[in-house]
């Protein structure tokens, strides 16, 4: 199940075997079709204001709502407010794109630097920075991140900063676990009897060999974060305002299970599932190529 | 002796953890912007009016004071405050009205995600590479990538739109005139979509593991003396092999929370994931508070009891008392 974060084990073993010859990442006919299917969704959405669309938010009263796809310019048909499904979905993929991209850059970078300073001093800073992280793994994440939200406010902005900080312990983890690792091998001593600093040790000889690895881990996170967003405006938690896919397949619940009309909640459930899919397969990829092993996904 | 202060160091740390996550509960009413008597009475309600209610409801009193205020009325006689909204209702009433709902859905979920998995995993395992076990991964692989909203849509539009087999909205309680044939019958499409997830997961999982373990020694040992291969698999791999199946167990009722929240929305069930969202919209916080303190107690508690089951499964943690 996507709604939960993966909780990487805290044992050393979750890290990367730096002897183990790196195998060249093979796609395979899979893996090109979900970069291909990222590729194409990532580019509509980035070109959504120059692509030729209806506007997403206009009402097309010339046909009538829900109508089935192909109908009068409608590629993918109208929903329950008039609105062209087409350009909804791909307006849509903006929001899919900034939580991703949030997420590898504000949880990754925070969760990473407390697993990284919690691995390599060990001691009371460890025994700190790891009880927050458990604590935050103590509430169910969509509950905790329900609350962030009833507490943040619903707009976009507050609601890429609660699936950030949900998805830090797991940073933080699999980060902590790999410098525990890596602190204790011997180019780190030989940098040390080098003279060299924590920082310079930290910066040049345990970053490098960490960020693989979380970065490897990082395209997971972005599939669950993806689906977080999707599950708070499916659930009609975010403003709106917003379009997304999980809104739209929540504005086609009442069709589909009262006048059984499938296409509005069916068209973007497909999109949300194939995107997931190739985010999650092309992880699994780049995992397997770093050798991170998921052992509580 | 040991085993009692690894259980007692255990327990203490339970506490502090309950107690923690109780007070972050309980920040989330207090840290809003605006206050409670604002909601209550309104933006235009005079000064004096404001300073005697919140004198009335304590909210005067410095933050911890108020905190241990509400920390012993949740633990002498279950006093979660009252629903503010359009019901006044007490909150704990409201949660044990729908505890029953979302109960039901993860007991069923994780009992049929069990059933199905653990015979599917040793099959998967036993047959490790073969096109049947390659199908097992796939297929799981892909459950695990499908959000539970739109695997919703997609068991609605089989088999409520096509095949008309099951209810697409609607709950039945158990004890209604209808009995539990109409109750299973209208929990089936919510509970499939939360065992597609759970059973890919335990799946997954337990395979890896069962592989692991039937490289052993000992199992080439029991084979070598001619056991039957669903008894090695049942009786020799299953239980060393189930340590991972079991945390996972504990933390997946953390993610069936989530996975409630989202079926009895979809589907509207009253249970606990739909009184969050409705009361969201209320913006009656008092009962998303009580929501989240009780659902992240429990999630404590069950991983804690968890933990202590390792002890059972495996001797050598209960010899190492640890």
């Amino acid at each position: 199940m996507t709604d939960v974060l993966p909780v990487p084990e805290v044992t050393g073993a979750a890290a990367a075997e730096p002897h183990e010859p790196r195998r060249k990442s093979n796609l395979g006919v899979a893996g090109w079709l979900a970069a291909i299917w990222l590729l194409v969704v990532s580019a509509a959405a980035l070109l959504a204001p120059v692509l030729p669309l209806d506007d997403p938010r206009i009402t097309d009263f010339a046909v009538p709502n829900n109508a089935s796809p192909g109908t009068a310019g409608h590629l993918l048909g109208t929903d329950n407010n008039g609105f062209d499904i087409f350009s909804r979905i791909i307006w849509g993929g903006r929001v899919s794109l900034i939580v991703a991209f949030a997420v590898l850059l504000f949880g990754m970078t925070v969760g990473g630097l407390i697993g990284l300073l919690a691995g390599f001093f060990r001691g009371k800073l460890e025994t700190a920075l790891m009880s927050i992280v458990d604590i935050l793994l103590a509430f169910p994440s969509l509950v905790l991140l329900i609350a962030l939200v009833s507490f943040l406010g619903p707009e976009l902005r507050n609601v890429v900063l609660g699936i950030c900080i949900v998805s830090i312990p797991a940073f933080a983890r699999i980060s902590r676990a790999t410098t525990l690792t890596f602190s204790q091998r011997e180019f780190v001593v030989a940098a040390r009897a080098a003279g060299a600093g924590n920082g310079r040790i930290l910066v040049r000889e345990i970053l490098p060999n960490v960020i693989l690895p979380l970065l490897a881990f990082g395209l997971l996170v972005v599939a669950i974060a993806i689906v977080a967003e999707g599950s708070l405006a499916f659930l009609g938690l975010t403003s709106t305002e917003t379009i997304s896919w999980g809104g739209m397949i929540n504005s086609g619940r009442r069709p589909l299970q009262e006048d059984n009309v499938a296409h509005v909640a069916m068209i973007p459930a497909v999109v949300m599932f194939l995107t997931v899919l190739a985010v999650n397969f092309l992880g699994d990829r780049f995992r397997a190529a770093f050798d991170v092993k998921d052992t509580a996904l | 002796m040991q085993i009692a202060r690894a259980v007692l160091s255990r327990l203490v740390k339970l506490v502090v953890v309950v107690l923690i996550v109780s007070f972050l509960t309980f920040m989330l009413t207090k840290l809003l912007p605006g206050d409670l008597t604002n909601t209550l009475l309104g933006p235009e309600a005079s000064g004096p009016a404001k300073t005697a209610l919140q004198k009335e409801l304590g909210l005067d009193k410095p933050i911890l004071v108020q905190y241990w205020d509400y920390l012993s009325g949740v633990v002498t006689h279950g006093d979660l405050g009252t629903a503010y909204g359009t019901s006044n209702f007490p909150v704990k009433d409201l949660l044990f009205n729908r505890l029953p709902v979302t109960l039901e859905l993860m007991l069923l979920a994780q009992l049929v995600s069990l059933v199905i998995s653990v015979p599917l995993a040793m099959f998967s395992a036993y047959r490790a590479n073969s096109l049947a076990d390659r199908s097992i991964t796939a297929g799981a692989f892909g459950l695990i990538s499908l959000p539970s909203f739109a695997m919703s849509v997609f068991l609605v539009y089989v088999f409520s739109l096509q095949l008309d087999l099951f209810p697409a909205v609607g709950f039945k309680r158990l004890t209604g005139p209808e009995g539990i044939g109409a109750n299973l019958r209208s929990v089936a499409l919510p509970v499939a979509v939360l065992v597609a997830g759970v059973t890919a997961v335990y799946t997954r999982l337990l395979r890896s593991d069962l592989i692991a373990t039937l490289q052993e020694d000992f199992i080439l040992m029991a084979r070598s003396k001619g056991l039957p291969t669903w008894h090695i698999l049942l009786r020799h791999a299953l239980r060393p092999s189930s340590f991972s199946l079991l945390t996972v167990f504990g933390i997946n009722f953390g993610a069936l929370i989530g996975g409630s929240i989202i079926v009895e929305y979809f589907f509207s069930l009253p249970g606990l994931g739909l009184l969050v969202v409705e009361s969201f919209y209320k913006r009656d916080l008092l009962v998303v508070q009580g929501v989240v303190l009780v659902v992240a107690v429990a999630f404590v508690v069950v991983n804690f009891i968890v933990d202590a089951l390792y002890a059972v499964l495996d001797p050598r943690v209960r010899r190492a008392g640890a």
